[in-house]
């Protein structure tokens, strides 16, 4: 009878072993393994390393909770409604629209996918919003989105930093003073910016192509059909 | 320190082994909890005017509900368990806890692990992967405090006084086993170089899943199982199901959580992997809804006499509720409205709030003045607690299902050529005007909270007084004895 309780350590533990390497090792193994690629030998390779700003923007967008309410994830055409709703345009490229891929984010060094759309998702926020405009996004509060007031300060008009230009009126300051962005805003925003999948991958061809392909495979269907009928 | 093998201990005994680390452990989940009430009221108020307490990035809503997560789950659920599992265990293998000493000072480096996850999710150390939030340092620590306290448990476990091994002592003996190896996996595929890209997220949802379905969901069946036959009489069902229902339940279990990330940057068989098990967990999930369902109809009356009885069946069926809910996850359909809304959230919370949430406290309202030979002070205290916390709890989760449906229908409808009905600015107005649905109920909630922690602290406080005058008598006794020696000496 004393054995009937190793048997029980025994299967608990084999069950989470089992499923560690199966899914998680797996995942860890088929994951690993990929590298920035080119889309044609010779050609740039992507997903590039975020440097400078960029990189250290991400840190404050993981310790503020961006991702609590952003997600950055475009999931793939016909699951869900993320390029309808336009978070698969970026710009520089108008013809790339595309899912987003394990490949995008290689160099990332915190999750930024997220679980819940509180608000829009971020994919290609900089393709739609300048840095400008986000400055302004980041003062004012909007539906659930708090304001990041205390990334800002007021100060007078000849301090140099950061103008943040054109406030909405709530947020105007008297003659003599201006509103300037913190580091840390600037920073933030600079990774906003960079947000912009402006660039194919072979796992994720722009959706211009696969339109393109779609629309060659029906006229070859239709060409057949036609072609069947006369014979 | 040696171990009589000869008989069972008695009831009295077995409890009696437990009053010292059970006076720390439960003085510190109300501690927890009520500071739970406060970390979730402020989150979950900033859901609905998002400019409240925002004058500092450290009470930004992130890291407020990071620090709420780790508070209620590791604080106030994670003390419970150092309480209930060993007290469990002891009563069903018939042997008292050998040494309170190990589990009371685990327990103390468990507070501080608990502490220092709140103090750096305040700091920025969040993750935003859902319940895998948990500073790097604060999980070793967790993990290492729980695995050495609970080996006591595992020790009654083999060297059990009874021959049989109850449904209840392979449910525990899975809560046990599973937090340590959970933590540590998650710990050692989110940290260094391997932690890049989408594996973090890979990882906390099959984390996520696992911690619902291997730690807290049979600690609440083991004390549904153990419970509802002690107190009410009522003799289980179908208990000849329960080896084959709680093996293929633990081995499905453990796959599943990977199908909230339908249709996102993953290979295609990660969530699909996700999807088989959470169908498949239908298989033992009616095995265990028979056995519960048929135990509670054969002695509904008797069965819900006994307030703490509620609780445990309550939970028993939020189990159900959460079994078809998981299901439900598993189709494509549901998950291609349904991912990246808060309906994953809806689903983990529903096992903290509405299934641990519920059989824990009504374990405590039978452990307790077992323990301590008290009745409770306030006695309608303890039905207005469970009033509270079903409605609260229901209110909470069926208004993040309902936020849910509406991200989900609203973000996801097309009309006929494939153009969006409703813009998103528009689902997410929509969306953040049902969000003080979970604030009214974390209100109701809260106030049976308050009720429950002025029990507790009233019992805790007739027992420290106890103690100290029986300490003083002690001392009384033996100066007088003295000087009745020295007398007689002199």
């Amino acid at each position: 009878m004393r054995k009937n309780s190793l048997v029980i350590i025994a299967i608990v533990f084999s069950a989470v072993t089992f499923s560690f390497c199966g899914l998680l090792l797996a995942a860890r193994y088929q994951l690993n393994s990929l590298t920035a690629v080119p889309m044609e030998e010779g050609d740039t390779q992507y997903p590039k390393v975020p440097l400078g700003y960029a990189q250290q923007g991400e840190e404050h967008y993981q310790t503020l909770g961006c991702v609590n309410c952003h997600t950055q994830v475009v999931r793939r055409q016909f699951v869900g409604a993320d390029f309808e709703q336009g978070w698969a345009i970026s710009s520089g490229n108008d013809d790339i629209q595309r899912q987003t891929v394990p490949r995008d984010y290689l160099y990332q060094k915190h999750s930024t996918i997220g679980i819940n759309r509180i608000g829009p998702d971020l994919t290609n926020i900089g393709a739609r919003m300048t840095a400008d405009e986000l400055h302004r996004y980041l003062l004012t509060q909007h539906d659930l989105m708090p304001s990041y007031q205390y990334l800002y300060e007021i100060v007078p008009a000849h301090v140099s930093g950061y103008h943040v230009k054109d406030l909405p009126a709530a947020l105007e300051v008297n003659d003599g003073q201006k509103v300037i962005a913190s580091e840390k805003a600037i920073q933030l925003v600079s990774y906003l910016s960079s947000l912009n999948k402006n660039y194919p991958l072979p796992s994720a061809p722009a959706l211009i192509e696969l339109v393109e392909e779609a629309v060659e495979n029906e006229a070859d269907q239709n060409t057949a059909t036609v072609e069947g009928n006369e014979s | 320190m040696t171990i009589d093998m000869n008989s069972s201990h008695t009831e009295k005994e077995i409890d009696g082994a437990l009053k010292v680390p059970a006076f720390f452990f439960i003085s510190s989940a109300v501690v927890w909890l009520l500071l739970a009430l406060i970390t979730g009221t402020i989150s979950l108020m900033k859901n609905v005017q998002p400019d409240i307490l925002n004058h500092c990035e450290y009470l930004s809503y992130g890291r407020v509900f990071s620090a709420f997560q780790n508070i209620f789950v590791f604080g106030w659920i994670g003390n419970l368990t150092f309480l209930i599992i060993p007290w469990m265990m002891s009563r069903l293998s018939g042997m008292k806890l050998p040494s309170w000493f190990l589990i009371l000072v685990c327990g103390k480096f468990w507070n501080l692990g608990v502490s220092i996850a709140v103090v750096m999710s305040f700091m920025g150390s969040i993750t935003g992967l859902g319940l895998w939030d948990t500073a790097p340092i604060a999980a070793w620590i967790l993990m290492g405090s729980y695995a050495i306290a609970m080996t006591w448990s595992v020790v009654v476990l083999i060297l059990r006084r009874k021959q049989e091994i109850f449904i209840s002592q392979w449910l525990l003996a899975t809560a046990v086993f599973a937090l340590p190896w959970l933590i540590s996996i998650a710990y050692f595929l989110t940290s260094g170089d391997q932690a890049r890209g989408v594996l973090p997220n890979i990882v906390a949802a099959w984390y996520e899943f696992n911690l619902v379905w291997l730690w807290l969901v049979p600690l609440a069946l083991g004390i549904i199982f153990y419970s509802i036959p002690k107190i009410s009489g009522v003799l289980l069902k179908d208990y000849y199901f329960a080896e084959i229902a709680i093996g293929s339940f633990i081995f499905i279990a453990t796959w599943g959580g990977t199908q909230h990330l339908f249709g996102g940057p993953y290979p295609a068989w990660i969530p699909t992997v996700g999807q088989t098990a959470a169908l498949s967990l239908l298989f033992p999930g009616i095995l265990i809804s028979s056995m519960f369902l048929k135990t509670f109809f054969s002695g509904a009356s008797q069965i819900m006499s006994s307030v703490p009885l509620r609780f445990i069946s309550f939970s028993g069926f939020a189990v159900i509720v959460l079994l078809l809910l998981t299901f439900l996850s598993g189709f494509t359909s549901v998950q291609e409205l349904f991912s990246l809304t808060y309906f994953r959230q809806a689903l983990t919370w529903h096992a903290i709030l509405l299934i641990a949430g519920m059989a824990l406290p009504g374990a405590v309202y039978i452990i307790i003045p077992k323990i301590y030979q008290f009745n409770w002070p306030l006695p309608f205290l303890v039905g207005f607690h469970f009033l509270t916390s079903a409605l609260g709890g229901v209110l909470i989760i069926g208004g993040w299902l309902l936020v849910a449906y509406v991200q989900g229908v609203g973000l996801n409808s097309l009309d006929v050529s494939g153009v969006v009905i409703t813009p998103a600015s528009e689902v997410f107005y929509s969306a953040s005007k049902l969000l003080f649905i979970p604030i009214i109920g974390l209100f109701i909630m809260g106030i049976g909270m308050i009720g429950f922690a002025f029990n507790i602290l009233v019992v805790l406080g007739r027992v420290a007084l106890l103690a100290i005058c029986a300490g003083v008598l002690g001392c009384l006794s033996t100066t007088n004895q003295s000087c009745s020696i020295e007398g007689a000496k002199g």
